[in-house]
């Protein structure tokens, strides 16, 4: 059973994070939470979300899981103006869920999701935690993105730097350890990661938004933030680039 | 070409991506002989630039390519050295092969039978030294790396693979099975719709991956013993004896333990002649399977395309048509942006 109405706009933030980097997805719904994990289909990056029953006006629901066409959902999803209440309805027999909001209703046809396996989380330690804005993240990735493909992440016990070099030009982003929220850093680490993940992935993080970021030797980077008016959580592991710059 | 196990293995259906990021040693002979088979007109007439050279090959190796590196997959290219003494027969009936049908498919053209002109010319291909050639220069202007063997490139290739200096060997042929690859894939060159010959029909042709050691276990023998079916039903270097397929030739391999006491078995048999070729040539056959000529192979490089070379090379030279090149092109670009990139799982 699941039956629920929830803000267009709350649904649309957490439909598309979970787009990032598949189309077909599986949720898991609980009483009070739902939640998804997936990887894209080259195993760079990993995304886990969970929200709250909390971001629900109305939320009654039976553990189950959900098969969806995440881009099916976004599309529907983009119909509706932000403040809309979309209400959801779970037709077991016909194996659908009925969207309706305005005086639009959608009977969205869901997926098998017994063949949609969920990735293991890959076990990385570690060493370091930076909390930092979102538009500070955002400005460096950005401005990675105009002269190369990949960035620099490094972190010392100073500060958190995001740099490039391009074919002739170099860019440089210092964040000092006093300008930022949080910074943990024994000693000083450092890995590259492709521009094309973190670009897509600030389409859904907010300048406002407090960003956490830990890093390691030639090792994944592990970004987390928050969600649905701080009632859901992302985390998002991407595989670094080895090898020359 | 090599020995067909068929049925009696157990193959895995993959989607390509699930080789992304993975590198894959190609037996470069059997795909280029695919391409010039399969890149044909209606009527059977290969690819040609505007000096009446065939360029089949080099159309198959870039767009086909193309498909595999726009998932990740990193192809190394393994070219057949010198044939071992033992292959010339085989090599020979190929040839008469050729030169039958070649005369088949004119006479097929004649009588206005496109079908089976077309089926015919496919018989027809031919590699030669100069396309062979063509193909490594195209290579190295993608940025791709390539290896000569010494001798049989399959052997090589499953030698790579055995060292995990690949992930995997790619051939149509289970020879590399024998070769002792740990795993081989197979139609990763030409996934797509395709017609089975002198049929309307149309198949999809999915990449597979088939793993020696579950191959192995299920069959219950040893890779000596694989080699010693082998033998029986056939292979590039000696005749096999008639009558035996997979099955039968794994049942007695199996019952006898080996070829010596299979060969005793079968010579009581009056059905069963053993060709000379397997008593005379039996030990040498193994040899070839069980410890190949390779060459050591450290560092495979993957490099950024050289789109400028790559134009010149087909449009320029071969009259490629420079929009349809620049398209394939796009998927080489993307496949360099992503180099070094890890794998997840790795972790």
């Amino acid at each position: 059973m699941l039956e629920a109405k929830i803000k267009s706009e709350i649904l649309k933030e957490v439909v598309e994070a979970a787009s990032l980097l598949i189309d077909e997805g599986k949720f898991s719904i609980s009483q009070d939470e739902i939640s998804l994990k997936a990887v894209d289909p080259a195993h760079i990056a990993l995304i886990e979300l969970g929200f709250s029953a909390t971001a629900f006006d109305v939320f009654n629901a039976s553990p189950m899981e959900l098969g969806v066409n995440l881009d099916k959902l976004k599309k529907v999803i983009r119909l509706a103006s932000p403040q809309d209440i979309m209400t959801l309805k779970l037709d077991e027999e016909a194996n659908r869920l009925n969207i309706s909001f305005a005086n639009l209703s959608h009977r969205m046809a869901l997926l098998d999701s017994s063949t949609m396996r969920e990735p293991k989380t890959p076990n990385v330690a570690l060493s370091t935690k930076t909390t930092l804005n979102g538009s500070d993240l955002a400005q460096g990735i950005r401005a990675a993105s105009t002269i190369s493909d990949y960035i620099i992440l490094t972190a010392t016990p100073e500060a958190l730097e995001l740099s490039c070099k391009g074919d002739t030009d170099a860019i440089n982003v210092q964040l000092s350890k006093d300008s930022l929220a949080e910074h943990q850093c024994q000693e000083k680490v450092r890995s590259l990661f492709s521009l094309e993940y973190l670009s897509s992935l600030m389409k859904i993080i907010k300048p406002t938004d407090a960003v956490c970021l830990s890093l390691g030797n030639d090792l994944p980077v592990k970004i987390d933030f928050d969600i649905a008016e701080g009632k859901g959580k992302v985390s998002y592991l991407l595989a670094p680039r080895i090898g020359p710059d | 070409m090599g020995i067909d196990l068929g049925n009696t293995i157990e193959k895995k259906q993959i989607s390509l991506s699930y080789l992304s990021g993975r590198s894959i040693a190609i037996d470069a002979n059997n795909a280029l002989y695919q391409f010039l088979s399969i890149i044909r007109q209606p009527d059977g007439t290969p690819l040609k630039d505007s000096k009446d050279r065939i360029t089949s090959h080099l159309a198959g190796l870039l767009y086909r390519t193309s498909n595999l590196v726009e998932v990740g997959i990193r192809p190394v290219y393994v070219f057949d050295g010198a044939p071992h003494p033992l292959k010339i027969k085989t090599l020979k009936g190929r040839r008469a092969i050729k030169e039958k049908a070649t005369i088949e498919w004119k006479k097929a053209i004649e009588a206005g039978d496109l079908e089976l002109a077309r089926t015919k010319a496919q018989q027809t291909s031919r590699l030669s030294k100069e396309m062979r050639e063509e193909a490594k220069n195209l290579l190295d202007a993608l940025g791709l790396p390539w290896v000569q063997a010494p001798s049989e490139g399959e052997a090589q290739a499953s030698w790579m693979a055995s060292q995990h200096e690949v992930y995997a060997c790619a051939s149509q042929d289970f020879d590399s099975l024998l070769f002792g690859s740990p795993l081989l894939a197979r139609n990763l060159a030409i996934t797509g719709k395709r017609k089975l010959p002198r049929k309307k029909v149309w198949i999809d042709v999915r990449p597979e991956l088939i793993d020696l050691e579950r191959t192995l276990k299920s069959l219950g023998i040893n890779r000596e013993q694989l080699v010693d079916v082998a033998i029986l039903m056939g292979t590039d270097f000696n005749e096999g004896v008639k009558g035996i397929g997979p099955k039968s030739g794994v049942k007695l391999i199996k019952q006898a333990g080996s070829l010596e006491k299979a060969l005793e078995e079968l010579s009581k048999e009056k059905k069963f002649s053993i060709p000379e070729e397997i008593t005379s040539n039996y030990p040498q056959v193994r040899g070839i399977f069980l410890n190949p000529e390779v060459t050591g192979v450290k560092n495979l490089v993957w490099k950024k395309v050289n789109k400028e070379k790559v134009e010149k090379l087909l449009c320029d030279e071969h009259q490629f048509s420079l929009s349809r090149v620049d398209n394939a092109l796009k998927k080489y670009e993307g496949f360099g942006k992503r180099l070094g990139q890890a794998d997840l799982f790795e972790f």
